[in-house]
């Protein structure tokens, strides 16, 4: 055995579970992309009737097809939500590590509260947001009652509010990983670089542009492909705040995840539904091939 | 040696041949206790077979996607509970076992027929499943309010004229002090949006489905009628807007708690009426007050939903003839049927099993027994799981039009959401 042996067999264990968990599967789902799969062909499953390219022409182009119920418009949302999250959660994450990587009393708490929402899982958040964002709800409520913002409440899940009640409760759930890591990243800093620009006579904005934004670039691209990946297929917190798979969020409030599990799950289209998650997939990869272009510089270490 | 050891192996498998079987029963949470309850009543089939029965709970959220894996994979169990509207499916798929020749004649003249319905797919031969308990759904109302605004439920409910008058009547009455809602139903985000609109489109003269199941009717001029009646409580302010986003457990809590005066939902509510006059309601409910109604009759008749489950068996069974007898012994057999019906507070779907005192004795079950005489069925074709989703989707979003959230209530839009309806149904009309 050469040297690296006991390595690969190590290894052996994990890539084996990777195999048949993720790359079976995405192996078949891509097959059955080709299939006529739905529920009356459905006991037959990979023998299902070939039929080349036809689910993609129906997500595609076909105007009649189920699939593309709705399916614009989601895309159009999951864009919105992707793009806004990303912003919201670097721009907020790396404002409150700055504040929580100085020292003030309470540090700690502070610091252990603001991690909580990280905690949750995802289906609880949703669920929750569901009855929070409701009408009689206690967003509605602390705006109507308490803070008296509001005359009267808002009916937040209808119409185009959906898609803002969801950007605002991802937000809430997902904004400790990016403050985390910058924290992280932060603390890295020399101390001596800030010293020396003191020196030097810097203001407070110039160290922030010249040592603290280049250090952090690595941890920003990290975070926007992290970001780009998890909401791009964010379904948990949409589903159960609209009454987890049962309700329709409405045009607004669909995202491409949530509008996929229903035509294709719900529906049993499972060919046309391969189909569109293929093409999904093919945008992500897309756009990680981008953000390759772009962060090439940034993810080696100086 | 080898030769002792053959011989001890072989009388072992022949004990384990010989052994009486274990059928593994697949249910959802129907009672308090769903794994005991039903264990109490196959106790007595035990003792007269000397086969065990083991009796797994699934949860409805994740049932759906249990037994369908199980009809694919054969790996299941023997006896398995189905929603009325997941027969057909299950059917088509090919997963279930025949029951037509384990069936003694005149089987399906024991049953209500509208029960008996959800057995077998339209056109075929074939029973796949017995009806187990029914979801029936009368009206429930408020004796206390009719009392005060002077109304008499069987006027009330005796035409769609009477009973939007009754609703103007009752509002801006108050109760205790308190403004209370004529009528409540939920709006969207909830698998019961087409069960509630249906005696309605039904009443108009429409339907979901034409009888043979190749035609939608969804969007035909009745059915948008009757589409059209029932949003009219919303549009006129007689059921407030805030209900249309809540699913039907919610309203059902407020109906209890005393903010709603009509309601609609499953027979369950008897039983807790009984609990509360018996003086051991739940705090903060008011159901010793609630009465139980017929549907209200439409232009074109009366209609009752009917949804429920039935029992039916795998087709991957070990055990088929002590299956198909399990299931013929909790369906067919009065005491087991009617046990069952009243620990879970459904309505029994076995003809005999509505004579015990259970429900003869019960004033609100006897206008459900009556309530029965006009049960209704969903068209019984494969397809309906995924149409139930296509109507869910788009009957929720009616109600988006109807409450005017976005833009003020325009007709055409609802019309528009029907005739999405009707397409998308259509299509998968087209794989059948």
């Amino acid at each position: 055995m050469n040297k690296y042996g006991f390595a690969y067999m190590m290894l052996l264990p994990a890539i084996l579970a990777l195999v048949i968990v993720q790359l079976i599967p995405n192996i078949q789902g891509l097959y059955i992309s080709f299939l006529k799969l739905n529920q009356f062909t459905f006991k037959k499953f990979l023998k299902a009737p070939f039929v080349g390219l036809q689910n993609y022409y129906d997500v595609l182009i076909n105007p009649d097809s189920i699939i593309r119920a709705g399916l614009f418009e989601s895309i159009r949302n999951s864009v919105i939500f992707t793009v806004v999250m990303l912003l919201a959660t670097i721009v907020f994450g790396l404002v409150l590590a700055l504040i929580l990587n100085q020292e003030f009393k309470g540090r700690s708490l502070a610091r252990t509260l603001l991690l909580l929402p990280w905690v949750v899982p995802t289906y609880i958040v949703g669920l929750l947001a569901g009855f929070m964002w409701g009408y009689e709800g206690i967003i509605n409520r602390i705006l109507v009652d308490f803070l008296h913002i509001l005359p009267e409440p808002i009916y937040w899940k209808s119409g185009s509010l959906a898609l803002f009640t969801i950007i605002v409760t991802t937000l809430w759930r997902f904004f400790p990983m990016t403050m985390l890591m910058y924290l992280a990243a932060l603390q890295g800093i020399p101390k001596d670089f800030y010293e020396a620009a003191d020196i030097d006579g810097a203001s407070a904005f110039q160290k922030f542009r010249y040592i603290t934004l280049p250090t952090l670039k690595p941890v920003t691209a990290m975070m926007v492909l992290f970001g780009l990946i998890q909401h791009v297929y964010s379904f948990n917190i949409a589903s159960m705040m609209f009454g987890n798979g049962a309700g329709y969020p409405g045009e607004w409030g669909d995202l491409v995840m949530t509008n996929l599990n229903r035509n294709s799950f719900a529906l049993m289209q499972y060919g046309t539904g391969g189909a569109a998650s293929v093409i999904l997939m093919f945008f992500v990869i897309l756009f990680v091939g981008v953000w390759l272009k772009v962060f090439k510089d940034s993810i080696t270490i100086e | 040696m080898k030769k002792i050891l053959g011989i001890v192996l072989m009388l072992m498998s022949f004990a384990v041949y010989s052994a009486p079987a274990t059928l593994k029963v697949w249910i959802m949470p129907n009672s308090a206790a769903p794994k005991t309850d039903l264990e109490k009543i196959t106790a007595d089939y035990t003792k007269k077979t000397g086969v065990k029965v083991e009796v797994t709970v699934l949860d409805w959220g994740s049932a759906w996607t249990k037994i369908t894996t199980a009809a694919t994979s054969g790996i299941g169990p023997d006896v398995i509970q189905l929603g009325t509207t997941w027969v057909p499916t299950l059917a088509a798929m090919d997963a279930l076992v025949d029951l037509n020749s384990s069936l003694p004649a005149g089987t399906d003249k024991k049953f209500l027929p509208a029960a008996y319905a959800y057995s077998k797919m339209v056109g075929s031969k074939e029973i796949v499943t017995l009806p187990w308990f029914s979801d029936v759904r009368p009206f429930y109302y408020r004796k206390d309010v009719f009392k005060q605004a002077g109304l008499d439920p069987k006027q009330v409910f005796a035409s769609w004229a009477n009973l939007k008058a009754a609703t103007k009547k009752i509002k801006g009455m108050k109760i205790n002090g308190k403004e209370i809602a004529p009528i409540g139903f939920p709006g969207k985000n909830d698998w019961n949006v087409p069960h509630f609109m249906a005696p309605f489109i039904w009443g108009a003269g429409g339907d979901f489905l034409s009888k043979d199941g190749k035609n939608v009717l969804i969007a035909s001029d009745k059915s948008v009628k009757g589409v059209e009646y029932y949003a009219s409580f919303v549009i006129e302010g007689l059921m407030p807007k805030k209900y249309l986003e809540k699913n039907s457990s919610e309203v059902e809590s407020k109906f209890r708690a005393g903010e709603i005066a009509i309601f609609s939902t499953g027979p369950w509510i008897t039983k807790d009426i009984d609990k509360a006059v018996a003086g051991k309601g739940n705090k903060g409910e008011v159901l010793d007050k609630v009465g139980v109604a017929l549907p209200p009759a439409g232009p074109s008749g009366r209609y009752t939903f009917f949804g429920g489950s039935s029992l039916g068996v795998f087709k991957s069974t070990k055990h088929k003839k002590e299956a198909v007898e399990l299931v013929k012994f909790l369906t067919t057999e009065t005491k087991a049927a009617s046990a069952y019906a009243e620990v879970t507070g459904n309505y029994p779907p076995l003809l005999a099993a509505a004579n015990t005192p259970y429900i003869t004795k019960n004033e609100g079950r006897m206008v459900i027994k009556e309530a029965t005489k006009f049960g209704r069925a969903y068209t019984v074709v494969p397809t309906w799981g995924p149409m139930e989703t296509i109507l869910s989707k788009r009957l929720g979003a009616v109600w988006d039009v109807v409450a005017g959230i976005s833009k003020p209530y325009n007709k055409e839009n609802m019309v528009k959401e029907l005739k999405a309806a009707e397409k998308e149904m259509k299509t998968i009309i087209s794989q059948m």
